[in-house]
């Protein structure tokens, strides 16, 4: 039988991630003009979506203690192709999306492929690869502009029975059907025995490239994904250089909140998704508060510190090594 | 892979025993982990227990745990009884004998001279990158295998 207070600890991280995002939901609705209503919540959950795709696909990469700099441009390119390519017919929409979201996982694969049979370091490489893919986005939108099929942009913004968000429902799914099969598959055990101990899986026979190259893949889909989400949130793609590059930095922040570790081998991206929600809402609680915007960044960071220092609270607590890993 | 579970460390070696089309099927696995923590006797307070708070002799038997998983008809063995202590190691021989009955082959590298005494039928000594002298069942005694590793002829005295 499953013992439920080692299962606990293992997922401390995550509940930790949940606990921080409801905290400062509440702080946040219950300050909002509006209150707490379907429209606040569905407005901060299109938010909080976008960074909570390219969180979970840094999660994937994070977790078999590589990096990806990269989601941030990949999430910029599908933005700039999805603005050109779903319109028009049904038809030719679906194909759109297809395509899209094919040149996600294209972008990921290559990444994993550079950084596995390339044998260079992930943060460099993907930096490369991210500069190249931002290079595509400039080529195809030049000046931000395009259109997205409007029907399946509100569709998929809108509420759901006038309650329930869609990009909500829509980022349950997407984690219905890539994390849960991932983090029951064997790839999905192999990239987490890489990231704990690269040698040690190595020796167990462990299928180390195949995992390794399908989360960096599967990373480039789900950074597609947001790329998609971003288009139909905003009907317009635009490669936006300070923003791909602020995609990136939040998502590892967020993965960090999420109690991913960065050494690998720990955490899940259910973790990543709530840290990346809770670190919208960060940024969010200045406009309730009625700041002035400008201090955005600064009141961001701070608050991002001490979520983080929380999760260090746990270390200090800790009197010996048998004490971590219960 | 120490900061992780008792179940993830010992399905590594035979993830594809206990999965079908890529999917781990939980229910294989359990069964298999328990049989494998039965039969090796490991002191674990779970299966979600990470494997770094066990003691070092269970974390030995989690390793070969991990690989008996599979089944083996050939087991190689390096020296499988460093470091750990008497009673486990005790643990271990019986279980290699157990094995042995099975039906598995073992071939046990080893430089404790009791160790070979006690386990083996038959020891092959290298000396100088060649086997030097295969001993069988009543030859096996401390005298010889020690007078093959030295390469000495056997019955000669050193100092007549």
């Amino acid at each position: 039988m499953k013992d439920w207070r080692f299962w606990f600890a293992e997922q401390r991280g995550t509940f930790m991630a949940i606990g921080i995002f409801l905290v400062m939901f509440v702080i946040y609705s219950s300050n909002h003009p509006a209150g707490f209503s379907a429209n606040v919540v569905q407005t901060a959950s299109n938010k909080g979506v976008l960074l909570a795709f390219v969180a979970m696909a840094q999660a994937l990469v994070v977790i078999t203690a590589g990096i990806d700099l990269s989601v941030g441009m990949i999430f910029t390119l599908t933005n700039c192709m999805a603005s050109w390519l779903v319109s028009g017919t049904p038809l030719q929409v679906a194909f759109g999306v297809i395509i899209v979201l094919l040149t996600g996982a294209a972008c990921g694969a290559l990444n994993g492929a550079i950084i596995i049979y390339g044998r260079l370091q992930p943060i460099v490489a993907t930096i490369a690869t991210g500069a190249i893919y931002y290079g595509l986005a400039l080529a195809l939108r030049p000046f931000p502009g395009g259109t997205v099929d409007e029907t399946l942009a509100d569709a998929l913004t809108g509420k759901l029975f006038h309650f329930l968000p869609a990009s909500l429902v829509a980022l349950a799914f997407v984690v219905l059907v890539v994390w849960i099969p991932f983090s029951r598959s064997v790839i999905g055990r192999a990239a987490y025995a890489v990231g704990s101990s690269e040698q040690a899986a190595y020796m167990s026979g462990v299928p180390i490239n195949r995992a390794k190259f399908a989360t960096y893949t599967l990373s480039g889909l789900l950074a597609g994904v947001g790329g998609l989400f971003l288009t139909f949130f905003t009907y317009t793609g635009e490669a936006a250089y300070a923003s791909g590059n602020a995609y990136t930095l939040f998502s590892i922040a967020a993965v960090v909140l999420g109690g991913v570790s960065l050494f690998g081998g720990k955490g899940s991206a259910i973790g990543a998704i709530f840290g990346a929600l809770a670190f919208r809402t960060i940024g969010d609680l200045l406009f309730v508060f009625d700041f002035d915007p400008l201090w955005q960044p600064l009141f961001q960071g701070v608050v991002l510190l001490i979520a983080v220092s929380l999760g260090a609270f746990g270390l200090l607590r800790i009197r010996n090594r048998l004490d971590w890993f219960g | 892979m120490l900061p992780m579970t008792v179940r993830d460390n010992l399905s590594f070696a035979s993830l594809h025993r206990i999965s079908s089309g890529g999917v781990i099927n939980r229910a294989k696995e359990q069964k298999l982990i328990d049989e494998m923590i039965g039969l090796l006797a490991i002191k674990t307070a779970g299966t979600d227990i990470a494997v770094g708070s066990l003691s070092g002799g269970n974390q030995q038997k989690v390793v070969i745990a991990k690989w008996l998983m599979n089944k083996p008809r050939i087991i190689l063995l390096n020296d499988p009884t460093r470091g750990i202590d008497v009673g486990t190691k005790q643990e271990l021989y019986v279980l290699l004998r157990k094995l042995a009955d099975a039906g598995a082959a073992i071939i046990f590298y080893s430089t404790d001279y009791d160790e070979l005494i006690g386990c083996c039928y038959r020891v092959l000594v290298l000396y100088d990158g060649k086997v030097k002298r295969e001993l069988v069942g009543e030859e096996i005694t401390e005298r010889a295998l020690i007078a093959s590793a030295l390469n000495m002829e056997m019955g000669k005295a050193l100092y007549p």
